[in-house]
């Protein structure tokens, strides 16, 4: 369980990151020639909370996949 | 591995992959779709004629690695199928709220996206581990 929650929130850490640097910085001027497809700044900013739960939720079942089936070694084993 | 089990399993939940989705997406939720704002969805008639190709490819990518991960925990029966289906529903759904948070979908379409992959996956875990059991001559 101690190593799950370590596990969970470095993996969380680094998506959170990584998706802010994808698609908040090195994706923003492409997605902005398609403004019909997705919210306002102003309006995502309402709905930021259910992009950081989405988060959590993919780190969750990753990390369980990863306990579940590969903790003992997995693929490489 | 055991491939001949692997590709069994593999267009064993292929084609469920393929019917449900056609069922719940083309079907159930047509009308929800044709409700969200003009440009969100491709035009059926464009989408038909130039995309459809990208659709299967992407149903094949997504279920070739859906059994891939499951057959390299050595397999385990359709409970623990349907278990691990449920995990990716969730990794799914997950998905979906950012979807959610960034595009101008409704939370009508999202509770569908939730319950429908859901539903989906563990049946799909299901047929994948009912077929790539565990066996003694099976290594994972």
């Amino acid at each position: 369980m101690k190593r799950f929650i370590a596990a969970f929130t470095a993996a969380y850490i680094f998506l959170f990151l990584w998706g802010w640097l994808l698609n908040g910085i090195l994706l923003k001027d492409v997605y902005a020639q398609t403004p019909n497809l997705w919210r306002t700044q102003s309006e995502m900013l309402g709905f930021f909370h259910w992009i950081l739960i989405g988060q959590a939720l993919i780190v969750f079942a990753f990390v369980m996949i990863y306990a579940s089936g590969f903790a003992g070694g997995g693929v490489i084993a | 591995m055991n491939w001949k089990k692997f590709f069994v399993a593999f267009i064993a939940a292929f084609i469920f992959i393929f019917i449900f989705e056609w069922i719940f997406h083309g079907i159930i939720l047509k009308e929800t779709y044709a409700a969200l704002p003009p440009g969100l969805m491709r035009p059926a008639e464009e989408f038909m004629k130039h995309f459809f190709h990208w659709l299967v490819l992407g149903q094949l990518v997504f279920v070739f690695f859906f059994t891939m991960i499951f057959a390299s925990f050595g397999g385990g029966g359709a409970a623990a199928g349907a278990r691990y289906g449920i995990l990716v529903a969730l990794l799914g759904f997950g998905a979906n709220l950012i979807q959610f948070a960034v595009h101008p979908l409704t939370t009508r379409v999202l509770g569908f996206w939730g319950i429908g992959g859901v539903i989906e996956l563990a049946i799909a875990g299901a047929i994948v581990g009912a077929i790539y059991k565990r066996s003694s001559s099976t290594t994972p």
